[in-house]
């Protein structure tokens, strides 16, 4: 009945009698084991160190070192691997047996020994081997996982703290809360002065906790910094961000926030909340506060066609508290597994305490609720201070100080003919004025008006193609092969755009002008006449490109000899 | 041929051992003699530690050979040395003596 292979133990045995030894052996031997023999104490001892054993046989009673203290040294020999050891015994008394077991002893083999009952001793004693060794190896799996899981955390640390740098958050009107490895549990608190010295915040809460959630902060972080630094405005900011996180979280994946924009000037807050819980306007003259509701989906979820950015607005004044926090202070538990909840948050509010005292209230009164023993990791607590106008500018930078956007400027782009050839142009300038804030949101109506002003110049003032070409079913087709045709054929030729941009009060004033090296065209073409003015029903087909232009832009004038035309296009903030 | 040993137990052990079977004998016999020995000169003297000690070892090699008798013997003489007691240590001494010769004597007719 040799075992397996597989089965195979090395087992030591120590036993001073020589007889009952070689029965021993023979009956491991015989169920395929291989066998190291000692006679005593000191023996096994340092059989066990050289040869490492699966599995040991003490007698108990043997000279030089007894069973009991040989077992006890080669289970401290073993370490945290398990050893089983077996007493070989006839001991009947229950004491003598307990200190076996105190030893270290795992179990008894009486005489006479019994193959029987051997062999399925061993075979158990195999099994808890390799269970055992299972545990510890994937014990061992786990914390090499955990190491890892903390130096990547690390490194991911250092590149969001570089991304989402502390920014404005070490102003003295803000005070927050929040853990130090917050990135980690999904929690975002971004803050920065705009060119126009209003103060951008934003609190955001990802779904998820671990990488999943801190990956989603770093395209929050780094387009939030890059275009409030820039004088967006926070519907752009939003819409930006909401796109970012659209296009690049998994489904599933999104961001609960609360953004603002505090204009000092004014004293006016504008407040986006998707998602997170009501934001707190504590007033610091009545003692009482309005709740700002949640009233859009998370960032992250709808696509920009759906997107809505509108903003609550709010009157501010000095001494107001602007509070934001995300729902681990609703949700943190203490150690009877309650929640600290709403009622405990609205009694802080309901207590017409001083302004600037809820925010530490409400801190405390949670610290408290969940202990110190508990992990706090997801509590975020934002405290905004509304000052004086004295503390303003301090504050905030004088406006025009910073600069990184475009304000005054002028630009003039000439195609000549080799490259009105190959060459759209329409790119590289809307490019160009979306560097303007203030036009960023507007450049797809104005990409159109720059497309038909361009169209216009090269097809009918470069080229002379005559627009009533295209009157007719098989019009276009021939409109087009003459365009082509006379495009291939085009050697001294050129337009001109040329842009021209002032800011002026609450916005500014692009003029765009286009030249072309055409012979010009009347301004009595149906054409260009402006929308309102009555027209032939054909011209409104083949003429919509100029009357198009006017009605978006807010004038539309086609200077002499007809080959120039220009228009003006106001813009505003947002408030 | 008398019965100091469980029979099925030795024709196990034959069957376990083969031809290495005399060795064993040999190691039973020469292991006892050496423990009695010991015995021979503790018993008068009093020297429970040693009687306890060398009664129990006898007494686990006996059962191992199926010499049963041999082993109880063993296990009272055992019993005294481990509780001090001198009560007939004598006669069950060489009651001891007389049933290990006789074990002998019935494995060398085995081998």
């Amino acid at each position: 009945m040799s075992l397996e292979n597989a089965g195979a133990l090395k087992i030591l045995v120590a036993e001073d009698s020589a007889a009952d030894r070689m029965i021993l052996q023979s009956m491991l031997q015989r169920s395929g084991h291989q066998v190291v023999l000692t006679e005593d104490g000191q023996g096994a001892i340092q059989a066990f160190s050289e040869c490492h054993p699966d599995l040991v046989f003490l007698d108990v009673m043997m000279p030089n070192v007894n069973g009991i203290e040989a077992a006890r040294r080669i289970k401290s020999l073993a370490g945290d691997e398990l050893v089983p050891v077996i007493f070989l015994t006839s001991l009947a008394d229950a004491e003598s047996l307990a200190a076996c077991l105190d030893a270290g002893g795992d179990d008894f083999l009486s005489k006479p020994y019994n193959q029987i009952v051997l062999d399925s001793k061993i075979k158990a004693f195999s099994r808890m081997r390799e269970m055992h060794r299972t545990v510890a190896h994937q014990k061992d799996q786990i914390a090499l996982h955990n190491k890892h899981l903390i130096q990547e955390q690390n490194v991911a640390k250092q590149v969001f703290d570089k991304i989402a740098h502390a920014g404005s958050l070490k102003l003295d009107i803000i005070r927050y809360y929040m853990s130090a490895l917050a990135v980690f549990n999904g929690d975002v608190l971004l803050a920065e002065v705009s060119p126009r010295g209003s103060l951008f915040v934003v609190l955001g809460d990802f779904t998820g906790h671990g990488l999943p959630a801190a990956i989603g902060s770093m395209p929050l972080a780094s387009t939030f910094y890059g275009m409030v630094s820039k004088g967006f405005s926070l519907a752009d900011i939003l819409r930006e961000i909401n796109q970012k996180l659209y296009q690049t979280l998994p489904v599933g994946l999104f961001c609960c926030a609360t953004c603002v924009d505090i204009n000092f000037q004014k004293m006016r807050i504008s407040v986006w909340n998707g998602g997170l819980p009501d934001n707190i306007l504590y007033r610091h003259r009545t003692r009482t506060y309005e709740r700002i509701k949640s009233r859009h989906l998370p960032l992250g979820v709808l696509s920009n066609r759906d997107f809505k950015a509108e903003a609550q607005v709010l009157q501010l004044y000095e001494g107001d508290h602007l509070l934001m926090w995300s729902d681990g202070i609703q949700e943190a538990r203490n150690r009877n597994g309650e929640m600290f909840g709403e009622e405990n948050i609205n009694r802080v509010l309901d207590a017409g305490a001083e302004a600037g005292s809820i925010y530490q209230q409400i801190l405390k009164r949670v610290q408290e609720h969940i202990g110190s023993t508990e992990k706090d990791d997801d509590i975020s607590l934002v405290d905004i201070t509304i000052p004086s106008q004295e503390q303003v500018s301090k504050i905030v930078p004088k406006s025009g100080m910073r600069n990184g956007y475009l304000e005054d400027w002028e630009l003039s782009l000439t195609l000549v003919a080799s490259s009105l050839k190959t060459f759209s142009p329409l790119s590289l300038l809307i490019h160009v004025i979306s560097e303007v804030p203030g036009l960023r949101q507007n450049s797809s109506v104005l990409y159109t008006v720059l497309s038909e002003l361009f169209n216009n110049a090269l097809e009918h003032g470069v080229l002379g193609l005559e627009s009533s070409i295209k009157s007719s079913p098989s019009g276009f087709a021939e409109y087009y092969r003459l365009r082509k045709e006379k495009l291939e054929a085009l050697t001294e030729a050129f337009v001109r755009f040329e842009f021209r941009h002032e800011v002026q009060q609450n916005g500014g004033l692009l003029t765009i002008t286009v030249v072309d090296s055409g012979a010009g065209f009347t301004p009595q073409d149906p054409e260009i006449l402006p929308p309102q003015a009555h027209r032939a029903p054909n011209a409104q087909y083949y003429g919509r490109g100029l009357t198009l232009v006017a009605s978006i832009c807010s004038s539309l004038r086609i200077l002499p000899p007809g080959n120039r035309v220009e228009v003006k296009f106001p813009w505003h903030y947002e408030e | 041929m008398s019965t100091k040993i469980d029979a099925a137990m030795l024709r196990d052990l034959k069957d376990l051992l083969a031809e290495r079977f005399t060795e064993l004998v040999d190691r039973f016999v020469q292991d006892g003699e050496r423990r009695l020995e010991l015995l021979r000169a503790a018993v008068p003297a009093r020297d429970f530690d040693t009687i306890h000690a060398e009664a129990h070892g006898l007494k686990g090699s006996s059962r191992n050979i199926g010499a049963n008798s041999l082993g109880d013997l063993c296990g009272n003489l055992e019993l005294r040395g481990r509780e001090r007691n001198a009560e007939e240590l004598v006669t069950l001494f060489a009651a001891v003596e007389q049933e290990f010769a006789a074990v002998c004597e019935e494995l060398r007719g085995y081998c």
